[in-house]
Parts: structure tokens; C-alpha cells; sequence
């Protein structure tokens, strides 16, 4: 099942932040992620990819929460960007993985501030095991 | 005589002028306000709690300084005091002042602060009616709504949640809800050292992230009154209409996603590239550059880099205008922009939006022009502006700033001053007594102006004033009365950078 | 009864031949358009791709609901009546021009009627616009169509396709093919087979999901495309006639694709087209009029020629 999902992975972008940007601009042709089969989507019930990035509060928890559990079996987890992967930029009290690490299992990581291009579509290869 | 002419458009005397309007302020507050004073180029006052109604009508009436616009409200609590920074400033006359009132703790009972918070705003809405925007305590929780938009269900208008009311097809009521963007960071704004906050400052903008840094940096050397050679100047100067260029070609691929014209997205984010790429030759990174210094920039431009560059703006000219064709001269696109989202010139002003959105609906502000920024005098440009302030007229705004930008940086390559430049100042060893400065810069959503407190080499307080949030605010307002399938355009076209939209979490 | 089964499997064959290579096509051109590049063969644009995603749609989610069981019925169940060829025919009526209009304005209600049910509930406000934005295209459509049927004095498509074995329809309903024709390029932009679905589930949301009640949606659309084109190749492209000495098959197939090809490239030149008003203008400004003209012009020609005899 895993391995039919691949062909055509859905990515949900939740948060917001300065990651989002950098991920979004892998859309266009210069990089063209879309050759692997990758799209973007807004619901996530639909995607097999949740990738965690930028600036939460509480609210933003919560609803990051809700996203995770409305998706289907089998997913997949990327935290990309360094207030996720190591503590917020803005507040270094504050941990993400820390607070969330019962909920959510996260499967890949994506260092960086942010992360580039290169190094998010190196992250959706390992994925796909075709690197 | 053409020459002075054109000095008087901008130097000095603008300076002379905003110092007679702070005499004449001082005049007719005497008893009211204390401390009155120029920061850089605005005007800078504190006031009692009591007397600041007062003041405001006394501002908002006198036909001798005449503010019209409330362009923000901040509040931040330093010992135990929560202070108020009521940013307001002049189209007319153009300039800007900021009071600042200061109230009681909001840590012994949040209640009564809230309403004693919420008192004081209704009182300064009865002089400037955008202020009801800053009403505290949430509109939107025992309210009916028939449409309600998640921040991740729009792409790139990801900070805030919209509620809408609506009556068949038309909008009736829409309230914008930013409870998602209030997130922690008080590490950036409470005691940092000047280095440190020139490499984070950016994430406030990330759409162009070199403005928060100039902003800052320009700041700190009005303060230290530094004299920056002129080679700094220009190279500041084109990397900042980089960055303009950049954000407003990232701006038209939201419209393109928007209006659904695929094939133009991808010509488009070919192009954006090629900018962010020149962006990156010369600050080695794409969205948060930490490239200037106070003082200074932390590398030279070779010739090498000068020439790709060139080359580069040279390519742009050349393709932009397909873009502009394969967007604007389709009747079926033109037809779903023209006339939505009409806001007129006093509506916009009304609501504090500045930058090209302001410009759209034909009011001539632009603080390249309108003050001593850099050395844009030096260079020969137009500031575009609009007449109908409705969606197809901001997508054609963006499209001659950006013509505008590359004729600034053509301009620029062919008169680089050759200069040895040397290093000015050691940040570590600064020891500056307490001080506080404001600074704004037009940066390509509006004017981003900051405000801080510094002691030594450590910024006390950081406030951050966006421009994103007026146009927030103008979408309120202009949503009413449009359909319900012009939301996401309407939005888009307002170019809400969501990094400026963030508020502080209070401890 | 053999006969009968082997035309359903030559049916059911051609139809399934015909959604893999036009879908493949379809990615093909909007991945070159759109400047991307595929690098192999199951990529974006690549050969096995449309397999790939019929795997995918496979893959999760195997929940399907009453309206797309009949969806995935009646969009195999609509060719039964259509001819590709005058023997591939499997049930035969009368007047089969009329039924094969009832049978697709039923199709396009079911696909409606699925579309407007969302996560929550059935969308009552959603249906209605839906239906009056694509039902309004069947006026043009319908006076064009009985312009043919006053010129070929028949209502059976066999007889329609066998009038035109010396001149094609097309010469003698010049603005009635120019109105039919964009009226079924209109409703391709409707239901988006190049781009995610946007009409009918609100503008921000994709619901590009998988599972095997979304693969029946996706044929149903591929459904009412061929056969809007089938129409046009029939009433006005003479379908099947021979063509000098190539056989009528092939000279149909080959229409067939052109069309869809044209199809294809306006649908990529032009943006999305989502805008109730703006198409409601296209539609009572442009479409309408030259209709009613076309079709006044065709009765007159009509009272002319058969009632009094004068041409």
C-alpha cells in the first residue's frame, strides 16, 4: 500500500513561516518537484505528507494536532526548518518536538533557516528512495 | 535653477519643516505632553493617559499639523507598566509622529485592564475610526457565521482566520481573526545584543527580508550620526530594489494561483528566481540575507558580481513585459479584476495602508520620494500611481515598480562611486547611554517602521510596525460587498506578508 | 447473443484505450506547457503515468456512495446508444438523437448531485448555481441541434451521419458549429479534466483525493467529454462516411483526436474559468443570439424549400 501511495505523494504545508516560501518555490520549474510525483494540497485529509514548519502557538498546536489525526494511513511526517528541528528563533524556550513528541511521530527532519530548495526535495528523495 | 528645483523636492528643508511643526506642537500642548523631541525624522512625545483624547482631537483638528492617519497601535509591557505606542502620521503634510502613553500592569487583573484598555480605544475611535481595529477580546466567539476560512486553507495568506457573514452571493459582514499569528518571541525583542538582532530581524519580513535590516541599521546610525560612504549607499540601494523586485514578482505568482493561469505561474517563478538568484550572489542567501551592518555591508561587490547583475536586469526587462501581456491583455482575467475589491483613496487612508496599495488608489506617497532615504535623489524615478484602487490596479501597480526598480538599478550600476571603504565602528566595545530611536523604510508592502530602546550594546525593546496589518484591516472593510468568489483574490491582492502580521505573546 | 457480447467488449475496450491515451496526452501537454519535465517513464507526462494514477486512486479510502455506484454505471452505460460505427450499436430506438440528450443531461445531474455533497452534508446552495451554470449551456446547444434536425429531417443519428455522404453538415450550419463548439469547450473548463477541481468545491479547496469514488468521477468526466465530442463528429463532421478511399473508422478516430487536441491547447491558453457572471455574459451575449439567429435562418430556409418550393 505504501509503496502505491508513492507514486504520487500529496504534501500539506501546515503553519506558517519563512520555510513555507522556500517550500513552495520548489512548485516552479527551476526545481519542479512535481516530476516525482509531488503535489501540494490544502485539506489535509487528502495528503500523505505533513510537513511541520515555522511558528506555532497554542492554537496553532492544536489545530497542527487535529491536521495529523484527519489523515489517512499511511503517512508521513518532515519537520523542515530550524524552530522546528532545534528550538524557535524567536524564543528560545520554546520547543516544538519537545511538546509534541507523544503525539506526532516524526519520520524525517530538514535542517536549515531555512532549509533550501535542494535540500527539501533531497528529503521527499529519501522518501521516495530514489536517490 | 533645474537643480535646486529638484533639491527642493526632497532635502533638508523637509527636516526644518517637521522641526516647526514640533515647535508648534509644543505650543499648543504645552501642559499636556512631555518630553518632546525628533527622533531621526519623526516626532516623538509621551503623554499622560488622561490627556491623550484631548491631544488627539487637538492633533486630528489643528489645520497646522492635520494627522490623518492612525497607522498603528502597539502595546508592550515593560516594569509593570503596559505602554502604548500610537503611531500616527500625515499624508498632506507629510510626516509621522508616535506618542506614547503608558497604562497599569495588566498583571494584577487582566479583566479590568482589558476593559479599561478597551475604554481608552473607544475614546480614541470617536477621533480616528480605524482604531475600533485594536479593540481587545475577541469578536468572533459567540457569533453566527456562514462561511469560515482556516488560515492553511488559503496558500501564502496563512496567518489569520477570516469569518464571513453572507447574504446569497454577497458578503455582508467579514471579520479577519489573527489569533494564530500571536506567537512567543520575546528572546528577538527583549534584550539582544545589536549583532544578534541584525541576523533574526529579517523573519519579521521574510518576503523581503533585507528591509527589516536596513531599517534597523539606518536607525542605529542616525543615532550614532555616522556618516556612510556613498558606495555603501548604492549598494544598499540596489539590493534593496532587488528585494523589491523579488517580492513583487512572488506577489504575481500568488495572482496567477489565484486566477488560475498556470502557464504564466510557471513563466513568472522561472523569473523570481533569477531575482532571488542575484540576490543570492551578492548576500549569499535568499530569504534572510543578515547582509547589512551598521555602518556599512558585511561584503563588497566586485565588478564580476556587478556585471552579472546587470546582465541579469537586463534579462529581466526583457521577459517581464511577456508577462505582463500574457496576464493583462486576457480579457476573461481583466474582466474578473476590474472592479473588485474597489476601495477608494480615503477608505485606504482611513485605515492607515500604505505602499502600493495606497498608491493604487492615487494618493502620491512614497517615502523614497517623500523623504531623505539612502540616496534616492540621486537617481531618476517615477512613483506609479493608480486612480481606481481595484484589484487590476494593484497587479499593474506591482508591474511598473518593478519597471521603475530595474531603471533605479541600471541607473545605479553606471554611477558605482570607487571608493576604499573602511571600518567605522567596533559594536562590542559600544557604549551608548539609554536611548530610544524610531526608523521607517518603504519597504515593498507598505512602510515598515520599527521602534527601540537601546542601553549599551543591548536593545532593551523591540517594536515591530508592519504595514501588513493596515491592508488586514483594509481587506475587512472591502470584503463587505463583494462576492463570495472574489475572497482569495481580494486577499491576494493585497500582498499580506504574513511575518509582520505576528504579534507578541505576552508573558 | 455473442454478437451482442462481443460489441460490448470492442465498446468497453475502445472506451478504456481511448481515457488512458488521452489522459496520458493530457498530462503530456499540460507538464509541457507549464515547463516542466518529466525524467522517466512514470513520472509526471510519462508513458505509465495515467496507470500510476489509477493505482493511486486505488490505493486508499475505499468508501463509495449511492451517487457514484450510479455514476459509474451510466457513464459506460451512455455509450450503449451512441455509435462509434454503424455496427457498434447495442441497444437501437427510434429516435435516438433525443434519448442520447436525455441520457447525458441524467449523467451530468448525477455528477452534479455527487459534486455538491461535501464533508458535512449536501450543499443545497452549491447544486443549484451548479446546475443552472451548466444547464445553461443547453440552449445554444439545443436550437443548434434542431437546426440539423430541420435540415436532415431525421432524428436518428445513423440517417444524420448517412445524409452527409456529399456535403458535411459543417457547410451548410457554419455558426451552428462555432456555438456548439464553444459551449462544449465551456463545460470542459466547467469540469477541469486538466486542472484540479475548483468549480465545484469552492476555490481553495483541492480535493484531489484518491480512492475508487473519485476514479468513478474522474471517467464520468472523461464520459461527457468524448461524448459531447462524438456529437459534434457526428452531426457535424459526418461522422463515419468514408472519407475518398479511407475507411470511416479510422477517418473518425482521427477527428476525434484533432477536436480533442484543439480542446486541449484553448483549454491550457485560457485561465480558469469560474466566474458564474462572466460566463452567464458569454452565454446570453455571444452563445444565444447566433444560435436563435442560426436557427431562425434554418427555418425560414426550411419554409422556403419544403413548404412553398422556391429554392
Amino acid at each position: 500500500m505504501r509503496q502505491l501511495v508513492k507514486n504520487s505523494l500529496n504534501l500539506f504545508v501546515a503553519g506558517f513561516g519563512c520555510c513555507k516560501k522556500e517550500i513552495y518555490s520548489t512548485l516552479g520549474p527551476t526545481y519542479d518537484i512535481s516530476r516525482f510525483g509531488v503535489n501540494f494540497v490544502n485539506l489535509p485529509e487528502d495528503s500523505d505528507v505533513l510537513v511541520i514548519q515555522g511558528f506555532y502557538n497554542r492554537t496553532g498546536e492544536r489545530r497542527l494536532l487535529d491536521c495529523y489525526r484527519s489523515m489517512e494511513e499511511p503517512k508521513w511526517v518532515i519537520a523542515a526548518g530550524k524552530c522546528i528541528v532545534d528550538r524557535s528563533v524567536f524564543c528560545q524556550d520554546y520547543v516544538l518536538t519537545d511538546r509534541l513528541k507523544n503525539e506526532i511521530k516524526i519520520d524525517f527532519y530538514v535542517p536549515g533557516c531555512p532549509p533550501r530548495p535542494e535540500a527539501f526535495i533531497y528529503c521527499i528523495l529519501r522518501i521516495l528512495e530514489i536517490h | 535653477m533645474a537643480k535646486e528645483l529638484y533639491d527642493g523636492i526632497y532635502s533638508s528643508h523637509k527636516l526644518i519643516f517637521v522641526e516647526k511643526i514640533r515647535r508648534n506642537l509644543e505650543f499648543y500642548l504645552k501642559n499636556k505632553v512631555r518630553d518632546i523631541r525628533l527622533l531621526g525624522q519623526e516626532i516623538f512625545f509621551n503623554t499622560d493617559i488622561d490627556n491623550l483624547p484631548e491631544v488627539l482631537k487637538e492633533i486630528r483638528k489643528n489645520p497646522e499639523i492635520e494627522v490623518d492617519i492612525l497607522s498603528s497601535i502597539n502595546k508592550y509591557i515593560s516594569k509593570n507598566r503596559c505602554i502604548l505606542l500610537i503611531n500616527l502620521s500625515s499624508v498632506s503634510n507629510n510626516f509621522s509622529m508616535i506618542i506614547k502613553a503608558s497604562l497599569k500592569s495588566p498583571a494584577d487583573d487582566t479583566e479590568t485592564f482589558a476593559a479599561e484598555y478597551n475604554k481608552l480605544i473607544n475614546q480614541i475611535s470617536a477621533v480616528y475610526e480605524s482604531a475600533a481595529f485594536y479593540l481587545e477580546g475577541s469578536k468572533t466567539e459567540d457569533r453566527h457565521f456562514d462561511i469560515v476560512l482556516r488560515s492553511h486553507i488559503l496558500d501564502g495568506l496563512d496567518a489569520f482566520d477570516t469569518y464571513l457573514n453572507a447574504e446569497e452571493d454577497i458578503i455582508t459582514k467579514a471579520n479577519i481573526s489573527t489569533r494564530i499569528s500571536v506567537i512567543p518571541f520575546y528572546s528577538i525583542t527583549n534584550k539582544v545584543t545589536i549583532t544578534e538582532l541584525i541576523s533574526k530581524i529579517s523573519r519579521f519580513d521574510y518576503n523581503a527580508g533585507i528591509f527589516p535590516e536596513l531599517c534597523f541599521c539606518l536607525a542605529l546610525e542616525e543615532l550614532m550620526q555616522l556618516k556612510v560612504a556613498r558606495r555603501v549607499q548604492f549598494i544598499r540601494m540596489i539590493i534593496s530594489e532587488l528585494s523589491r523586485i523579488s517580492n513583487h514578482l512572488s506577489y504575481i505568482a500568488k495572482m496567477a494561483t489565484v486566477l488560475g493561469s498556470k502557464i504564466t505561474l510557471s513563466h513568472i517563478l522561472i523569473e523570481q528566481e533569477r531575482a532571488l538568484r542575484l540576490i543570492e550572489l551578492v548576500t549569499g542567501s535568499r530569504v534572510h540575507p543578515n547582509y547589512i551592518r551598521v555602518g556599512g555591508v558585511r561584503k563588497d561587490l566586485n565588478d564580476e558580481i556587478l556585471k552579472n547583475i546587470s546582465a541579469g536586469i537586463k534579462h529581466l526587462f526583457k521577459k517581464i513585459p511577456i508577462i505582463e501581456s500574457m496576464l493583462l491583455d486576457n480579457t476573461v482575467i481583466t474582466h474578473k479584476l476590474k472592479n473588485t475589491g474597489q476601495a477608494d483613496r480615503q477608505a485606504v487612508l482611513g485605515c492607515g495602508v500604505t505602499g502600493p496599495n495606497l498608491r493604487a488608489s492615487g494618493a502620491r506617497y512614497d517615502l523614497r520620494k517623500n523623504r531623505n532615504l539612502l540616496l534616492y535623489r540621486e537617481v531618476s524615478f517615477l512613483v506609479a500611481v493608480g486612480k481606481y484602487g481595484d484589484c487590476l490596479e494593484r497587479l499593474y501597480i506591482r508591474f511598473r515598480e518593478i519597471y521603475q526598480s530595474i531603471k533605479i538599478i541600471d541607473q545605479l550600476i553606471g554611477l558605482m562611486p570607487d571608493e576604499h571603504i573602511r571600518k567605522l565602528i567596533n559594536l562590542s566595545e559600544l557604549d551608548m547611554p539609554y536611548n530610544k530611536m524610531v526608523s521607517s523604510i518603504e519597504c515593498p508592502h507598505g512602510v515598515f517602521k520599527i521602534y527601540f530602546e537601546i542601553e549599551k550594546n543591548v536593545v532593551e525593546k523591540l517594536v515591530v510596525m508592519g504595514p501588513s496589518r493596515n491592508s488586514l484591516y483594509l481587506a475587512e472593510t472591502i470584503l463587505c460587498g463583494s462576492r463570495t468568489e472574489d475572497i482569495e483574490l481580494i486577499l491576494a491582492s493585497l500582498d499580506i506578508s504574513s511575518g509582520e502580521i505576528m504579534q507578541e505573546l505576552p508573558i | 447473443m455473442m454478437i451482442l457480447f462481443k460489441n460490448v467488449i470492442y465498446l468497453f475496450l475502445i472506451l478504456i484505450i481511448n481515457i488512458y491515451v488521452c489522459s496520458y496526452f493530457l498530462n503530456k501537454l499540460s507538464s509541457r506547457a507549464e515547463l516542466k519535465r518529466g525524467f522517466s517513464v512514470s513520472r509526471a507526462g510519462g508513458l505509465g503515468y495515467p496507470a500510476l494514477k489509477l493505482f493511486r486512486y486505488l490505493a486508499k479510502n475505499d468508501k463509495l456512495n449511492i451517487w457514484e455506484i450510479f455514476i459509474f454505471f451510466f457513464s459506460f452505460f451512455i455509450w450503449t446508444i451512441i455509435p462509434f460505427s454503424p455496427t457498434l450499436i447495442i441497444i437501437r430506438f427510434e429516435n435516438d438523437l433525443i434519448i442520447a440528450l436525455l441520457f447525458y443531461m441524467i449523467l451530468l445531474f448525477l455528477i452534479l448531485m455527487n459534486v455538491s455533497r461535501s464533508r458535512y452534508g449536501f450543499v443545497f446552495k452549491n447544486a443549484t448555481k451548479n446546475i443552472l451554470m451548466i444547464y445553461n449551456f443547453f440552449m445554444p446547444v439545443i436550437f443548434c441541434i434542431s437546426g440539423i434536425v430541420l435540415i436532415n429531417r431525421t432524428l436518428t443519428l445513423k440517417e444524420i451521419v448517412g445524409f452527409q455522404y456529399q456535403y458535411w453538415n459543417i457547410v451548410y450550419q457554419p455558426l451552428g458549429f462555432i456555438v456548439v463548439f464553444t459551449s462544449v469547450f465551456l463545460l470542459m473548463k466547467l469540469f477541469t479534466i486538466t486542472r484540479k477541481s475548483t468549480l465545484f468545491l469552492g476555490q481553495n479547496i483541492e480535493k484531489e483525493s484518491y480512492g475508487f469514488g473519485r476514479l468513478t468521477v474522474r471517467i464520468s468526466y472523461y464520459s461527457t467529454l468524448f461524448f459531447m465530442i462524438v456529437m459534434i463528429i457526428i452531426l457535424y463532421l459526418a461522422g463515419w462516411q468514408n472519407l475518398f478511399f479511407i475507411n470511416g473508422n479510422i477517418i473518425f478516430g482521427i477527428k476525434f483526436y484533432i477536436i480533442f487536441f484543439i480542446l486541449v491547447l484553448l483549454d491550457k491558453a485560457t485561465p480558469q474559468l469560474n466566474d458564474y457572471n462572466y460566463l452567464v455574459s458569454i452565454n446570453w451575449r455571444f452563445l444565444i443570439p447566433v444560435a436563435a439567429a442560426n436557427f431562425l435562418f434554418t427555418i425560414v430556409f426550411f419554409i422556403l424549400r419544403n413548404i412553398y418550393g422556391i429554392i
